[in-house]
């Protein structure tokens, strides 16, 4: 099981923590008291006190670590120790202050939350397209609690899906397993990093081994495909 | 017309007048040579004073309401059962009237005429008075005018001190200087000295020659610096209290000029992302904030910045809400925002308002205030993290969903009534040759063939892959993924159906 790190508990690290379904997740802090509130709701906390190597003797260095201390100093020092002790660790930070996003950025963060730039995307959309953003809210956001799925299937060497050009299996997938695909993710060897694109961009090719197919559907219903692909 | 500054017509007018007393000051100084043309000076002496005159018994005339005076009378007489007197009446419209006569301007009205009758040679100083006419039909002048009546008290001591130090200094002059000097002739000439003396003017037609009146120069026009810079510094201090006013005046002025416009209150870093995409796709905009640094900063980012309470009736008065497309309220204070929206609502019910919420307790209330949207920042952001963190390719996905930045978009398309996909099967309607894929569609109600499971949305209903023997409605919505071209051809298809 894919072992997250979420460090600090403040508000928006605790909403992340109460959304990481189906990972291993591991609450660090440097504030005692943080550490009373989040051992209330979450099993395993762990307790800093302060940036010295030994106090991150307990991460492996292959986890996915959520760095999402209140300020920003601490934050980038966080990373940059980090990253140091752990080259191949995964950071996921988040920006405080706009004018700091270019140094998350020489640090060599892997994914860097920009609140901002999210809630201008979400104000616009809401005004654009109210339906579909409703209809990710509930189906990602699990605003209601419903079985519908936003999901990636992997797809395996000698999987019939790899056979013919997407556009065949398309009417397949929608009609048979009332599944909706969304988008494809090409794995690019070359460069080493993948491709994403919606689907509508890439009908007339074929899928290959390792890529990946994202749908929308009902848990069910993904049983059941998953089921038929693999036997 | 007359008085509203915001008639559109007025502007023309001005000019027209502005014209015609700039014609009729030049005709009087070409005949001061004496050579004009008889068809101008009829022009001058009939047309332009006829369009004075007519201009000045307007103004008399819609100074006040001559009918209401009348009705109120009749009210009052009615009312004390006395019997109605028109000559109390008429005495009661002349005295009203007369009020408005006897302001600057109306005087200055009606000396600008005067000459037109008597053609006197003295009187002819007063066309010129035609000139101050001027004044009445731009703002920028009476607005300087203005800005130096903020500085009555100033201006009154210095002109005081002026007089009374040109007065000593004269006295002195003629005191000591009277007989000896051969171009100092009587007081007034001693006056007349002191005051182009203390003004730094110094003509030299008249001049100190013995060694008291000298000495009694050098004093004089220490002094004279003195006042000047005195006088220099009332009137740039007024100018610059006024300036920023000023500018504010003519930022809203310019405001009401757009259409269909955005507007921003307050300018957080949020309401900043959301300029730039505005500024992006060139939609006009205005960023409202009571902060005077955080306005200051908008007008640097190149923002239209207001200075302005969004809370303040006479501010929303002013503002024309039929060319309002959508108000954001983004303060980081849900207090601050609820009452904004609170505002805005008591005086519009229609404008969609955009407002953000910090805390999650308060989104209710946002919503209760009468906001369209409610978007709450950090629980968009830490789900969007928690994605990042399960799946990055889910992450991507929504990313592209939300930023529309991909050549390939998710769009909403609106079915409208009449058009050529109104009451069509969907099987029938042609995504395929626009390179369409139809994800979905969202229905007000829901059709009773269909046996599918759906999504609760927006108060009606959201079904994935819709079957191609669902029928499709007016206002139903269709969730179409394809490339942003062929989506605006399908839609533009659709629209020109409808007007068919």
């Amino acid at each position: 099981m894919k072992r997250v790190i979420v460090f600090g508990f403040n508000e928006f690290a605790r909403e992340v923590a109460k959304r990481l379904e189906g990972v291993r997740l591991v609450v660090a802090t440097f504030s005692p008291e943080e550490e009373v509130k989040a051992r209330k709701e979450f099993f395993e906390v762990v307790l800093l006190k302060d940036f010295s190597e030994g106090e991150f003797r307990f991460l492996r260095g292959n986890e996915v670590v959520v760095c999402s201390l209140k300020e920003d100093e601490k934050n980038l020092f966080l990373a940059l120790t980090l990253k140091s002790i752990f080259p191949k660790i995964t950071l996921v930070a988040r920006i405080n202050d706009k004018q700091n996003e270019e140094k998350y950025r020489l640090i060599g963060v892997e994914k860097l939350i920009n609140p901002y730039d999210i809630v201008t995307n979400l104000i616009f959309t809401i005004l654009e397209k109210p339906i579909i953003l409703e209809t990710l809210e509930q189906i990602v956001f699990k605003t209601r609690k419903s079985s519908w799925q936003l999901k990636e299937i992997a797809i395996s060497p000698n999987s019939p899906l790899t056979q013919e050009p997407l556009r065949n299996w398309i009417k397949h997938l929608t009609i048979r397993y009332d599944l909706v695909p969304v988008a494809v993710v090409r794995r690019n060897l070359k460069r080493g990093r993948d491709r994403i694109s919606f689907i509508s961009s890439t009908l007339n090719r074929h899928l290959k081994s390792g890529d990946k197919l994202i749908l929308i559907g009902l848990e069910d219903n993904f049983k059941k495909f998953e089921k038929e692909l693999n036997g | 017309m007359l008085n509203d500054d915001h008639y559109p017509l007025k502007k023309y007018f001005d000019l027209f007048m502005i014209g015609v007393v700039l014609v009729s000051v030049a005709i009087l100084i070409y005949d001061v040579e004496g050579n004009i043309p008889e068809f101008i000076s009829i022009l001058d002496r009939y047309i332009i004073t006829s369009v004075f005159i007519t201009e000045y018994f307007l103004r008399i005339w819609v100074y006040s309401n001559v009918r209401e005076i009348i009705l109120e009378e009749a009210e009052i007489s009615a009312l004390l059962s006395r019997p109605f007197r028109s000559f109390r009446v008429i005495f009661k419209i002349i005295k009203n009237k007369f009020e408005y006569m006897i302001t600057p301007m109306a005087i200055i009205d009606l000396l600008a005429i005067l000459p037109s009758y008597r053609p006197l040679r003295i009187l002819r100083i007063f066309l010129l008075f035609r000139l101050f006419k001027i004044l009445r039909y731009s703002k920028s002048i009476n607005t300087f005018i203005e800005v130096l009546g903020n500085k009555k008290f100033e201006l009154f001591i210095l002109l005081i001190s002026v007089g009374f130090v040109t007065f000593i200094g004269g006295a002195l002059m003629y005191v000591l200087e009277g007989g000896k000097n051969s171009n100092l002739h009587n007081f007034f000439d001693a006056f007349y000295w002191s005051f182009i003396t203390i003004s730094t003017v110094g003509y030299g037609d008249i001049s100190p020659v013995t060694s008291e009146g000298r000495t009694l120069t050098i004093i004089l026009v220490i002094v004279g610096i003195g006042f000047i810079s005195f006088a220099t510094s009332i009137i740039v201090s007024a100018f610059s209290e006024k300036l920023d006013e000023l500018k504010e005046e003519r930022r809203i002025f310019s405001a009401k000029k757009l259409r269909k416009f955005s507007i921003i209150c307050g300018f957080s870093d949020e309401a900043e992302r959301v300029a730039e995409r505005l500024k992006r796709e060139k939609e006009p905009f205005i960023v409202v904030d009571i902060d005077k640094n955080r306005v200051e900063e908008a007008i640097l980012r190149g923002f239209r910045g207001v200075r302005a309470d969004a809370t303040d009736r006479n501010f929303l008065k002013e503002l024309n809400f039929e060319e309002v497309k959508r108000i954001f309220v983004l303060t980081n204070d849900d207090i601050v925002n609820s009452f904004i929206v609170l505002s805005i609502r008591s005086f519009n019910r229609q404008v969609p308002i955009v407002a953000l919420v910090s805390t999650s307790e308060n989104l209710l209330k946002l919503k209760n205030a009468g906001a369209t949207y409610v978007v709450e920042p950090s629980q968009g952001t830490a789900i969007l993290t928690a994605t990042y963190v399960i799946s990055p390719y889910i992450f991507e996905v929504l990313e592209a969903i939300l930023t529309d930045r991909r050549g390939v978009v998710l769009d909403e398309i609106r079915v409208i009534p009449n058009s050529y996909i109104d009451r069509e099967l969907i099987g029938e309607i042609p995504f395929g040759r626009y390179r369409l894929l139809c994800i979905g569609i969202w229905k007000r109600r829901k059709p009773p063939n269909i046996h599918k499971w759906y999504l609760q949305i927006n108060g009606g209903y959201f079904f994935f892959n819709p079957p191609a023997y669902l029928r499709v409605e007016g206002e139903d919505i269709l969730v179409v993924m394809g490339y942003r071209v062929n989506i605006d051809y399908f839609i533009f298809n659709i629209e020109r159906s409808a007007i068919q």
